[in-house]
């Protein structure tokens, strides 16, 4: 009896590992836990309900992203076509991680995703996870004119694309316009960097117990002036317009402390919009997705990121994200019937610009008139002047020359080293990642 | 006769094996587990360690490339440099701070087993939620612990950056990781204080040793044991640090704070060289490895069965 009970059980506990983990592979490597959902993964099926000979395709977004997935997932289910969309969403500070993951898991659930930027996509394609949709594009006839610059960042040598853009991204500078009235002054649009410091500079101060900022440029792209003047972590010795900006970020970090310091940008609560949503700060460098993360109790203006001398104005520097198919899709033609309605019909591109205030990449009529009612700021029409520099570099080592830059510049930002110093050790040690890669 | 007491021998046997068997039963769901989880995985990363993999399609072998490349690697010279400053830093630390806790506490006084649950709070709370906290009270400039030495006198030039200089953000992960794990040691130190005979304090005693000379003479040597599990469990904790890294600095400022794992955790996830960090994830085993074996032949020394 007492073997019986104990086979009995060890038979249970046999059969509950197998079924976790074949359940874990089922959903793709998506959780580490049992079962299919994690805490930071969600995943809803479409409005409509699912007839059981519908073909499925599953959508993998981030949480940033969720109301605009999930709606276009609903609005595309809802034509009742014979797909059903299920959108899986993964937590934006895991959501990289996560997905080159469930990538390499060639299981076949992973249908349709998100991806961050043009580098990425490209680490994909070197990677031979993503299928052609040159192809599918051809069949459907679709006019690609409007996102050819965003599909060559995405192509390789034949010409074969591997990604559909979906929204665009643009640094500008905010204002809070109140404050600057107060202050009687011009709003800041069009300037130098030189001139953004003497003005961050001049209003920074202390006023019935209150500081006042003149502004915050974030510490987490440090060559954001050189980049948009068109220089990358790859260029040529020597950097001159990284190094010009550095000085700029040193006098804007240390010298002046007219932004903020490292340390308080570091911490793990700092919360940009909080902080110039506060309303004590001047300007705010950072990008158009501020139109819709911005909450604040004043009314602020967006005017052109400043650039370095001898600059163009309007230069700024912004990437698109894209959503890709994997090469392992059951559904390949079927996903990329979705991906086509989610980045390029008036629907797709209006729940995008309801749901995000993000510009599509593929413009259309229907989405711009969104934007317009939705985005009433003063300034938004520099988004649509801006000549966009992008963001990254598109090598597959560029993530490794950004994690040695932003060491050396750090030290510099905090007075460990100079700046002469600071780029002698970034160009050995890029001469050092790139002959290891 | 002798028939019989073979019979009653093969029924023991059988018995035996029977028990065996249950025994067997039980532990098999665990050692699928861990054969599935952590032994395959463990053996599919040591070949891995030999290829390019990149975690998408097919491994090209490329022999010890990948070990070679690692000293040539001035960022995983740097991550093994502070590892080694780490586990130097925080295991004495460690173990002297949770043993004068033990023996503080070990005596029983009113309010002994809160402050017991106190000190021993910490461990249970996640690293991540420490180290966001932590951040907080660093502040250089705004944080309390700054202000509080401000208002102690320290001048405001003198004031430590903590995590935000190369020369003490080191020192202030060691300081918040000693924080949280010393209560767990002090459990185990306290234990081990709880087995000490206590007649060999009362001999003690009567010989006259102060407190000093009975510590050394007594509690110390009968102490070793777990000194010596207490010390091993530390430094192989110390050198799997990574969850207080990757919430505070990042391996910053520069790379003072940079560690191996944390690097494994770059180069196979942020720049996709899985075979890469595999490789430094077999040279780390190594190094845990040879510390271990070193500890296990000096306790024939020092530890007292």
């Amino acid at each position: 009896m007492k073997r019986i009970v104990t086979f009995l059980l060890a038979a249970v506990f046999v059969f509950s590992v197998a079924a976790c983990s074949s359940n874990d592979s089922g959903t793709s490597g998506s959780s580490s836990s049992a079962g299919g959902s994690s805490a930071d993964e969600t995943s809803t099926a479409g409005q409509s309900t699912a007839n059981t000979d519908d073909i499925i395709i599953n959508l993998y977004a981030h949480s940033d992203n969720q109301s605009a997935a999930e709606a276009q997932a609903a609005a595309y289910n809802a034509k009742d076509n014979g797909i059903t969309v299920v959108t899986h969403i993964i937590a934006n500070d895991d959501y990289d991680d996560k997905l080159k993951v469930l990538a390499a898991g060639s299981s076949g659930e992973l249908d349709v995703f998100w991806v961050r930027s043009p580098s990425q996509v490209k680490t994909f394609m070197n990677n031979g996870v993503l299928a052609d949709l040159s192809a599918f594009a051809s069949d459907t006839g679709l006019d690609l004119t409007p996102i050819e610059g965003p599909l060559t960042n995405v192509s390789d040598d034949s010409g074969a694309f591997y990604g559909m853009p979906w929204t665009s991204s643009c640094w500008m500078l905010f204002y809070n316009k109140e404050l600057f009235d107060a202050k009687g002054l011009d709003y800041p649009v069009n300037l130098t960097w030189e001139e953004y410091c003497d003005l961050a500079q001049e209003l920074t101060y202390e006023e019935g117990g209150t500081k006042y900022w003149g502004g915050i440029v974030p510490n987490w792209t440090l060559n954001l002036g050189a980049t948009s003047a068109d220089e990358y972590l790859t260029a040529d010795e020597p950097m001159e317009r990284a190094m010009e900006y550095s000085t700029y970020l040193h006098r804007m970090y240390v010298e002046d402390k007219s932004n903020l310091g490292i340390a308080e940008m570091s911490a793990g609560t700092f919360d940009i919009h909080s902080y110039f949503g506060a309303g004590n700060i001047y300007m705010m460098v950072n990008g158009d997705w501020e139109f819709n993360l911005l909450e604040t109790d004043f009314e602020y203006g967006a005017a052109p990121m400043p650039v370095l001398d001898g600059v163009e104005e309007g230069s700024t520097v912004g990437q698109a994200s894209y959503f890709c198919i994997s090469k392992d899709s059951k559904h390949p033609k079927e996903a990329y019937e979705f991906i086509e309605f989610m980045t390029t019909t008036a629907e797709g591109t209006s729940i995008i610009v309801e749901q995000t205030k993000n510009v599509p990449c593929y413009s259309t009529d229907e989405a711009m008139a969104v934007f317009e009612e939705l985005v009433k700021v003063e300034g938004v029409e520099y988004r649509f002047s801006a000549k966009i520099k992008d963001e990254q570099g598109t090598e597959p080592y560029y993530e490794s020359l950004n994690e040695i830059y932003r060491q050396e510049i750090e030290l510099y930002l905090l007075e460990e080293q100079s700046l002469e110093e600071a780029f002698e050790n970034y160009y050995a040690l890029r001469e050092e990642t790139i002959g290891n890669s | 006769m002798a028939d019989l007491a073979a019979k009653t021998k093969n029924k023991m046997s059988k018995s035996a094996k029977k028990e065996a068997l249950t025994g067997y039963l039980f532990l098999l769901p665990n050692f699928i587990g861990f054969l599935i989880f952590i032994a395959i995985p463990i053996f599919t990363g040591f070949f891995i360690s030999f290829t390019d993999y990149t975690g998408f399609g097919t491994a090209n072998f490329v022999a010890f490339d990948n070990y070679a490349k690692m000293f040539g690697d001035s960022q995983f010279k740097a991550a093994l440099q502070n590892n080694l400053f780490y586990t130097l830093t925080s295991v004495p630390l460690t173990l002297l701070v949770s043993l004068l806790l033990a023996l503080l506490l070990n005596k029983s006084f009113f309010g002994s087993g809160f402050f017991k649950t106190v000190y021993f709070f910490p461990n249970l709370t996640s690293m991540v939620a420490i180290g966001c906290v932590a951040m907080l009270l660093f502040q250089p400039q705004s944080g309390p612990i700054n202000q509080l030495l401000l208002s102690l006198g320290v001048p405001a030039e003198s004031l430590p950056e903590w995590f935000f200089s190369t020369k003490t953000a080191m020192i202030t992960v060691v300081i918040v990781v000693v924080w949280k794990q010393a209560g767990y040691y002090m459990i185990l130190f306290t234990g081990g204080l709880k087995s000490i005979p206590p007649q060999l304090y009362e001999a003690a005693k009567m010989d006259g040793a102060n407190g000093w000379k009975t510590f050394w003479n007594v509690t110390w040597p009968m102490l070793s044991p777990t000194t010596f599990m207490c010390t091993i469990l530390c430094i192989i904790g110390s050198f799997q640090v990574f969850d207080i890294i990757n919430v505070t600095t990042e391996g910053g400022p520069g790379r003072s704070t940079m560690v191996l794992v944390f690097r494994i955790y770059r180069e196979a996830f942020r720049s996709g060289k899985m075979g890469y960090a595999s490789a430094i994830a077999y040279f780390l085993f190594v190094i845990i490895l040879i510390v271990t074996i070193i500890q296990w032949q000096g306790q024939k020394k020092w530890v007292n069965e």
